[in-house]
């Protein structure tokens, strides 16, 4: 895996009463570029541990001299997006992982019909600036509540015009994705009931399974601390309460390939053999949980032994 | 060393390829046992051993103005060798920054890259170019940019688009096949054009190799080597030619196989395209003919163990059926067992 | 079928697969277009709600146009012929953005192949035979197990290096 990133926070601001954004930009050379949807782990040192949580650049992928990302205060959480919000100042340095995409735009697809909810707005504020360079055909729905979750629409109503379309609640998704032209892809991303209903949605009209696109922002949750067996390197670990399993072992040195940090993306599968387990994922599948864990999220009580 | 005023040596027509002894030392011998099985044998593309061809991330090399004046002689004489879908544009452009940053930041005393913003100033002393270019402008380049920058490194690129859980070969320039078609691949996913190997299938070669690409990040090139044998040093030794040199195969005689065969390693470099997304999947072949390559020590010995011992379908997918007996015995020699 | 055929067949992962049935893809418009009347597959009238097209009808290519041009996302095309006609069709299909897992193509006539002559560029009809002269550069090719969906054709290479043109006889 690549060094992380050193970076200075050169701007802060709010973009509604719970989102903030950050401007980042490089302590040292340049910042790798990346390509729109793709997010950035930012490694946060609280007072109990350094967490790292992902979030999407909502930068420009063309200027490659800063990173931008949008963070909604979560209250019932391990404290990241807390830290972020109340720790953070403008001249504080942070670590980043290098940027990693798991929410790549589709490139044949000759209309991009993208669906955000609240904070889901964020990787698709560096996918429309994309698109507008390559001239692309795309529009947006962004559904939120005004004054909450309604994060960059003034600036989206002034580049946008006609392609942007707001809702206060869910819209009516049969009528965003039925009679679309050959072609057209959808993706969203927001809350998984948004997810859930616009894949149901697609289904319901035979859009079949390729030409829909969703990222889900999930986390790690906190929950009761326990311990680890590390069977190849005959080591004992303890895991906290508002520590994931894969922090707490980042934490003892060990680097298990990850990405999403969220569950969902299936790289820091580990294989477990002892305790009872808690998966909270959303990769494996029951045979496969029966093996594997997914530590970014998953957890377990008393001891839980890997193959690490 | 190169210089702009190294000479030419040609890849056709009278063959006049050779490799200096320094060449051949550095040459990528891909054999580190007796026998040859296939495997997904990706290493992380890290720059190591100063002077090799892993110090660098794209190899110039001895024969580098040789090879990009038969890369024009090829495209010149057939377009088709140079190919890239509509919707791999960003791709091209990514990989034209790519291969210019590595480049000027390589070899600095060849090739220099200036930047302010948008506007791009490239220079390649061994070529003898001065370009000013606006970046993502393809009409401010004297040819598309995949082709533009192709001109200018040494060995063929395919540029990979990644959607549905898969590769797809959607561009490239590819003047130095070792048989295969960028004309006909175009638009196969990675299962497809790989269809013609054999054996690999049902080891689930091709299963791994695809998972493992799907997941590359950018910053973290990858690398492997492929063999094969070519008659002559030809470079061009695609299907689209193939009626003209197939037949060389035919006329391999016990005095001349240290001549005629050559052993033709590609160093293949997989790596994430920051800005498309996509995957760029790099062929940087060598050559070098048996009689140079048994002047070093163990290869002859350990090259008569492995074609020897090659399975059938492998020998006759790379094309050795015809002379594989008369060279086995003539390697024969090298080896203090036989 | 035996182990080693099923392991032939398992590394052509280029060649086409054709469908004798729909695979029950989940779409709400079926469009049919079929290369003649007897090459209709038995399966056309269970799809319900249906557009068929015949090739066979005088405004065919104007009404494949318009078939493509107004067919919307949720739709499944399935061809029917022999392969030179199904990879034109699915060819244009894809072209009006229609994905591969949305076209079902069955052979249901025999006829004509495409095949890709790759010395000289020539897309040329061919028998079924595994051997043909390349209309466009005379070399006598051999017709591979390798297909190119993008092309719709099969590949030629020189059948015969040592003596690679059709006319040549000594």
């Amino acid at each position: 895996m690549s060094r992380p990133l050193q970076v200075q926070v050169s701007a802060t601001r709010m973009l509604t009463q719970a989102v903030r954004e950050f401007t980042f930009t490089p302590c040292s050379g340049h910042l790798p570029a990346f390509s729109p949807g793709s997010h950035v782990q930012v490694h946060l040192p609280l007072a109990t541990g350094t967490l790292r949580n992902a979030y999407s650049l909502t930068s420009d992928p063309a200027d490659n001299r800063h990173y931008r990302i949008a963070v909604r205060l979560q209250e019932h959480s391990r404290g990241g997006s807390r830290f972020l919000h109340r720790e953070v100042q403008v001249g504080d340095t942070l670590q980043l992982s290098a940027p990693a995409n798991l929410f790549a735009l589709h490139s044949t697809a000759s209309l991009h019909i993208l669906i955000a909810g609240g904070i889901g707005i964020t990787p698709f504020m560096a996918y429309i600036a994309a698109l507008e360079q390559r001239q692309a055909n795309f529009e947006l729905h962004y559904v939120y509540r005004q004054g909450q979750s309604d994060a960059y629409v003034d600036e989206l109503q002034q580049r946008l015009g006609t392609r942007l379309h707001t809702y206060p609640q869910r819209p009516d998704l049969n009528r965003i994705l039925r009679e679309r032209p050959l072609g057209s892809h959808v993706y969203s991303c927001g809350p998984q009931p948004l997810l859930d209903a616009v894949r149901q949605q697609a289904n319901a009209l035979g859009w079949p399974a390729q030409r829909v696109h969703w990222e889900a922002f999930s986390a790690a949750q906190p929950g009761q601390p326990f311990d680890l067996n590390l069977l190849r390197s005959a080591r004992q670990l303890r895991v906290g309460a508002e520590q994931s399993l894969l922090e707490a072992l980042e934490a003892a040195g060990l680097n298990v390939p990850n990405l999403c940090r969220g569950g969902v993306c299936g790289q820091c599968k580990v294989r477990h053999s002892g305790g009872v387990i808690e998966h909270r994922d959303s990769f494996l599948s029951p045979a496969e949980q029966a093996e594997f864990l997914m530590p970014c999220v998953s957890r377990g009580h008393p001891c839980v032994s890997l193959d690490l | 060393m190169i210089t702009p005023s190294s000479p030419v040596l040609s890849y056709r027509d009278d063959f006049s390829f050779r490799n200096s002894p320094a060449a051949i030392r550095r040459f990528p011998f891909p054999f580190t046992e007796d026998s040859y099985l296939y495997s997904v044998n990706i290493e992380p593309a890290t720059s190591r051993d100063p002077g090799s061809i892993y110090h660098c991330a794209f190899d110039i090399d001895e024969h580098y103005r040789s090879e990009m004046a038969e890369r024009a002689q090829v495209l010149d004489k057939d377009p088709r060798r140079y190919l890239v879908l509509p919707h791999m544009q960003v791709a091209a452009w990514d990989a034209l920054q790519l291969l210019m940053e590595s480049l000027a930041g390589d070899y600095p005393q060849w090739f220099v890259l200036n930047r302010d913003g948008e506007r791009w100033h490239w220079r390649n002393l061994l070529l003898d170019i001065d370009q000013h270019f606006v970046f993502g402008d393809a009409s401010s380049l004297p040819c598309e940019p995949l082709e533009f920058i192709g001109r200018q490194v040494q060995g063929d690129f395919a540029l990979l688009d990644q959607r549905d859980n898969d590769l797809f070969m959607d561009a490239g320039i590819v003047t130095s096949p070792a048989d295969w078609s960028l004309a006909f691949d175009a638009g196969m996913s990675f299962k497809q054009w790989h269809s013609p190997v054999p054996m690999a299938h049902q080891m689930g070669i091709f299963e791994r190799a695809l998972k493992y690409l799907l997941n590359l990040q950018t910053g973290q090139p990858v690398r492997r080597l492929n063999w094969t044998l070519t008659i002559k040093p030809r470079l061009d030794s695609s299907p689209e030619t193939f009626h003209e040199w197939g037949a060389d195969r035919g006329r391999i005689t016990a005095d001349n196989v240290g001549q005629e065969v050559h052993l033709r390693v590609e160093l293949q470099v997989m790596l994430r395209l920051p800005r498309s997304n996509a995957v760029m999947f790099s062929i940087r072949t060598y050559l070098i003919s048996l009689q140079e390559l048994v002047t070093q020590p163990g290869w002859g010995c350990r090259l008569h163990r492995v074609l020897r011992d090659l399975p059938e379908p492998i020998a006759d997918y790379k094309g050795m059926t015809r002379y594989r007996q008369t060279l086995v015995e003539w390697l024969a020699q090298f080896d203090p067992q036989s | 079928m035996t182990d080693s055929l099923n392991a032939a067949l398992e590394q052509r992962h280029s060649l086409p697969r054709y469908q004798a049935a729909p695979l029950g893809a989940n779409a709400r418009q079926h469009l049919v277009v079929m290369q003649s009347t007897a090459a209709s597959a038995p399966f056309v009238c269970e799809l319900e709600p249906a557009q068929v097209l015949n090739a066979e009808h005088p405004d065919f290519a104007r009404r494949l146009q318009q078939l493509l041009g107004s067919a919307t996302v949720g739709s499944h095309l399935y061809v029917m012929g022999d392969e030179a006609f199904m990879w034109r069709i699915h060819g244009l299909a894809r072209d009006a953005g229609l994905e591969e897992q949305e076209i079902d193509l069955s052979h249901t006539l025999s006829g004509p192949r495409q095949v890709y002559c790759v010395h000289c560029g020539l897309l040329q009809a061919a028998s079924p035979t595994a051997q043909l002269a390349c209309l466009g550069c005379d070399v006598e090719l051999e017709v591979r197990e390798h297909f190119s969906r993008r092309l719709g054709a099969y590949i030629g290479v020189c059948r015969n290096p040592d003596q690679p043109y059709a006319g040549a006889h000594s």
